[in-house]
This record gives C-alpha cells, sequence and structure tokens, in this order.
C-alpha cells in the first residue's frame, strides 16, 4: 500500500496527535506489512520481527502526542524500526562475543531461512536467498528503496547516509543480487 | 545509473515473497501498542533519582549508625 503525502496521512497525524485510537489503528493496518517484512528480511527471524514490530508502533503510540504536524510516518516509522534493527544486531553480537565459539544463530549461514521455505518457485526461492546473502547495509538500501519505493532522499534520513552514499549501496547491491542470482536474473537486470 | 539502480532493483523486488505477520499475532501487537497510545514512558533519570536517594537514604542511616555505635 501506497500512502500518499499528505492526503490521509496528514489525518492520521492529527488523530494521533489526539491520541484517537482509529487513527493509530489506521496507521496500524497501513505500515504493519510493509514494516513486518522489512524487519523479517533484515533479522532473518520471525519471532524477533515480530518482538520489534511491537516495539516499533508501542513507540509511535508513546509520541503520538508529540508528531510534528508534517510527520511522515512511513519515515518515522522505518527510522524507529532500523534503529531497533541496529540495537537488536549489537546485542546480538555482545551475546555471540560473550558465547565464543558457540554455533552461530543466523539461518543465513547455510541452513533454510523460514523465508526461503515460503518461496513459491525457484525464481523466489533464488531471490530470498539472493537478498539473504546481501550483507545488512546493502540489503537495507535495497529493501527501502526496491520494496518500499522510498526515494533514495528519504532512505538517507531513515539511516543518517548521505543520498549518494544510498545510491552506491544500492548500487552495489543490484551488483551483489545479480551475481547471486545468476542464471535466475531476469535478462538485462546485470548493470553495464 | 542511480535511476536505473532504482529501478533494476524495485523490479525484482516486486517478486520477493509477501510476507504478514499472523493475524493473532497482529491482534497482540495493536493491542498492546494502542493501549500506551500517548503514555509516556517514564524517564529514565527518575529511576537514577530514586536509585541515588534510596542509596544515600541508607548510606545516612550507615552513618548514624556508625556513630552512635562508637558514643
Amino acid at each position: 500500500m501506497v500512502v500518499r503525502w499528505p492526503g490521509v496521512e496528514a489525518e492520521w497525524v492529527a488523530g494521533l496527535r489526539r491520541g484517537e485510537p482509529a487513527a493509530f489503528d489506521a496507521v496500524f493496518a497501513a505500515y504493519r506489512r510493509r514494516l513486518y517484512g522489512y524487519l523479517v528480511r533484515m533479522t532473518r527471524r520471525r519471532d524477533v520481527a515480530e518482538d520489534l514490530l511491537q516495539e516499533t508502533f508501542m513507540r509511535l503510540a508513546q509520541h503520538a502526542k508529540r508528531l510534528a504536524d508534517d510527520t511522515r510516518l512511513g519515515a518515522w516509522l522505518f527510522t524507529v524500526a532500523h534503529r531497533l534493527v541496529v540495537s537488536w544486531a549489537r546485542a546480538r553480537a555482545v551475546r555471540a562475543q560473550l558465547a565464543g565459539d558457540l554455533p552461530r544463530e543466523d539461518p543465513a549461514g547455510g541452513e533454510r531461512s523460514p523465508l526461503e521455505g515460503l518461496a513459491d518457485s525457484q525464481t523466489q526461492l533464488a531471490l530470498e536467498r539472493a537478498f539473504g546473502a546481501l550483507s545488512p547495509a546493502y540489503r537495507e538500501v535495497a529493501l527501502l528503496v526496491g520494496v518500499e519505493g522510498l526515494a533514495p532522499s528519504e532512505v538517507a534520513g531513515i539511516l543518517g547516509l548521505s543520498p549518494e552514499a544510498v545510491r552506491q549501496r544500492l548500487s552495489r547491491a543490484r551488483t551483489q543480487l545479480a551475481d547471486a542470482l545468476g542464471e535466475h536474473a531476469p535478462a538485462g537486470w546485470r548493470s553495464a | 545509473m542511480s535511476d536505473e539502480d532504482e529501478k533494476k532493483v524495485a523490479e525484482i523486488s516486486q517478486q520477493l515473497t509477501a510476507l504478514d505477520v499472523d493475524s493473532t499475532s497482529a491482534q497482540r501487537i495493536a493491542l498492546a501498542a494502542r493501549n500506551d497510545l500517548g503514555r509516556r514512558r517514564p524517564r529514565k533519570w527518575i529511576e537514577a533519582i530514586a536509585v541515588a536517594v534510596f542509596t544515600g537514604g541508607f548510606l545516612v542511616w550507615a552513618v548514624i549508625k556508625v556513630l552512635a555505635a562508637y558514643r
């Protein structure tokens, strides 16, 4: 679902500022799938994605009355989700360090991830694997631009990067995706 | 080139599996978050002040007791 600004989103922001549950429900319905997809593909774990999804919307609820009139909810929510993913990844890295040589939990490390189990075709399976194989920094940019349809300038604001850095990551993500997809890459997809 | 990258990544991303949280979990998450609507989390400095007051009070009490024992 693409939400047009200002239109309905401005009404939702106004409703949230007034503490209206209906406005919150509308935002939840509009963004829950998008955020969940982003969170699952970034964490590679559904249970973690659900926790972070809940935390993202709890933060929206807690900040509702302090939202600015011109808040872009999509960018706001993805900024919070991005920060939660970063915190989760840091905590996970610390846990892994403390655990020493214990095996990694990352399903991308050779095992089939839950996402791969959902793929309907060989192409979709190859695509899930290709996205999973991207480094998190490139995967994040590819998801926000490719799946969410956000402009590089918006993604730059969410990730705290320059638009040029976002474009560079996007270009590298495309190259890596093309390499990983191999024969499954659509004709003419590989960059020159 | 960047527009081309944007277009191509978007094109292939549309083929990714559609994901959604199951409806039971979605309801639970929505309910938990909606209950927080307009509520603020207690600020961290309130916790810090509470701990400082408690610890400081305990130290004063301990010092008074020690002094009383020496009198």
